[in-house]
C-alpha cells in the first residue's frame, strides 16, 4: 500500500524541472509559430487560428490522417492477435524457453533505420530475397512503383519489428498465472477455449492494454521506417502523418501550417492515449 | 492439434530471422556479387566491408558519436528519473496521477 506523503514531491522535482525545460520550451515555440505569419528576417505577425483552419480543411491533411489511421488500425489488428497466439503457443517451461525468448526479442533490438534498410534490401525486386522470390513465382511485385506492394511491405515490416513486443508482454502476463488456476479448470473439465476466455484473457488484460497503448502511440508516430523504405512514395501512397509534417515543415519551410499541424497531431495522439489510459486505470480501481 | 503447437513459434522465429539472415548474407558479399548475381549465400566470402567500417573514420565516427550521446543521456536521465520513480512507486502525493500522465505525454509527442 502506498503511504500518503507530500514530501515525496522533492524526489520528483528534478525530473519535472528537466522535462519542463525540454518539453515546454519547444512546445511554446511551436504554439508561437502556429498563430503567426512570417516573411523572414524574424518579423512575425499575429494570425490567430488561420493556420488551424487551413490545416483542418486541407485535403492533404485529411488524406494523410486517413492513411495514418488505416495503417495503425491494420497493424494493431494483425499484431495483437498474432502476438497473443504466439505467446500461447510458446513453451511454458523447459530448455527451449530462453532460446525462444531471445530469438523472438531480436527485432526489438534493431534500430528503426536499420530495419528500414534491411527490408529495403530484402524486398528489392532485383536483388532482394523476398522481391525476387515473389516475382519468380509469378506475382508482379515492385514496392517502389505499386502503392499496394508498398503498403504490404510497410505492414509486413512493422509486423516483423513489433509483434515481438506483444508476444513478450503477453507471455509475461501468461507466466504470471499460478498453476492452481489450470488445475482447477482441469478438474471442472473446462475446454481450452474456456480456459483462454475465462483465465488467460482476463489475466493478460492489463499487459495487453499496455501493449495496445504502446503500439498505438508508436505506430501513430512512425517516421523512420517508411521514410527509409519508400520515402512516402510511390506518389503519396505511404505518406503518413509524420512524413507529411516533415515535408511541410522542412521541405517547404511553412512554419505556421507545420506548427498548427503538429499541434493537431499531438492532440489526436494525446486524446486517444488518454482514453486508453483512463480505461486502464478504471479497471485497476475496480 | 496440440502436438503441432510448437510449429507456431518456430514459423514466427523463421520469419524473424529471414531479413536478418539476408542482411548478414549481403554483408559478406562484395559489391559485384550483390548487384550482378542472385545468390542465397556468399560465393566469394569477404570481410572487406567490415574492414572498411572499422578503419575509415567517416564510418566508425558515427558509432563513437552515438556512444558518447548514449553515455551522457543515460547518466542524466537515470539521475533525475530514479528518485522520481521511487516517489511514484512508494508514496501518494498531491497530483501524482496527473503528473505521471504528463510525463507520459512526452513519449507521445511525434518526433517529427
Amino acid at each position: 500500500m502506498k503511504t500518503p506523503n507530500q514530501k515525496a514531491w522533492w524526489l520528483v522535482v528534478p525530473v519535472v524541472l528537466l522535462v519542463a525545460f525540454n518539453a515546454l520550451i519547444p512546445l511554446m515555440t511551436v504554439i508561437n509559430y502556429s498563430v503567426q505569419e512570417t516573411f523572414g528576417e524574424n518579423v512575425f505577425f499575429f494570425e490567430g487560428v488561420k493556420w488551424f483552419q487551413a490545416v483542418l480543411h486541407s485535403e492533404r491533411f485529411h488524406n494523410s490522417l486517413q492513411r495514418q489511421l488505416l495503417f495503425t488500425g491494420i497493424i494493431l489488428a494483425i499484431e495483437v492477435p498474432l502476438g497473443v497466439a504466439i505467446a500461447l503457443a510458446m513453451p511454458r517451461r523447459g530448455p527451449w524457453v530462453s532460446v525462444c525468448l531471445v530469438l523472438v526479442a531480436m527485432p526489438l533490438l534493431i534500430p528503426w533505420n536499420v530495419v528500414g534498410a534491411m527490408w529495403n534490401l530484402l524486398a528489392l525486386p532485383d536483388i532482394g530475397l523476398l522481391g525476387r522470390t515473389l516475382n519468380a513465382v509469378g506475382i508482379d511485385y515492385n514496392y517502389t512503383r505499386q502503392p499496394f506492394a508498398a503498403w504490404a511491405t510497410l505492414i509486413a515490416m512493422d509486423v516483423w519489428h513489433w509483434t515481438s513486443l506483444v508476444v513478450l508482454l503477453a507471455y509475461a502476463g501468461l507466466s504470471a498465472i499460478p498453476d492452481a488456476y489450470y488445475q482447477a479448470a482441469k478438474i471442472d473439465g473446462a475446454s481450452s477455449g474456456a480456459v483462454f476466455r475465462y483465465i488467460q484473457l482476463p489475466k493478460m488484460k492489463r499487459v495487453l492494454t499496455i501493449a495496445v497503448l504502446l503500439r498505438f502511440m508508436d505506430s501513430f508516430m512512425i517516421y523512420t521506417e517508411p521514410i527509409v523504405l519508400t520515402g512516402g512514395g510511390p506518389g503519396n501512397a505511404t505518406t503518413l502523418l509524420s512524413i507529411d509534417l516533415v515535408k511541410v515543415a522542412l521541405g517547404q519551410f511553412d512554419l505556421g501550417p507545420a506548427a498548427a499541424m503538429s499541434l493537431i497531431y499531438f492532440l489526436i495522439v494525446l486524446l486517444l492515449s488518454w482514453i486508453f489510459y483512463t480505461v486502464m486505470t478504471k479497471d485497476e480501481a475496480e | 492439434m496440440k502436438r503441432f503447437v510448437w510449429l507456431v513459434p518456430v514459423l514466427y522465429i523463421l520469419f524473424v530471422l529471414l531479413p536478418i539472415y539476408w542482411l548478414l548474407n549481403m554483408s559478406f558479399k562484395n559489391t559485384n556479387e550483390i548487384l550482378g548475381s542472385f545468390t542465397l549465400w556468399p560465393r566469394v566470402f569477404t570481410l572487406e566491408n567490415y574492414r572498411k567500417i572499422f578503419t575509415d573514420p567517416t564510418w566508425y565516427g558515427g558509432y563513437l558519436n552515438s556512444l558518447a550521446y548514449v553515455l551522457m543521456n543515460t547518466v542524466l536521465s537515470v539521475t533525475v528519473a530514479l528518485p522520481a520513480a521511487y516517489a511514484f512507486s512508494r508514496y501518494r502525493f498531491l497530483g501524482d496521477k496527473h503528473l505521471f500522465f504528463w510525463l507520459l505525454t512526452n513519449r507521445m509527442a511525434p518526433p517529427a
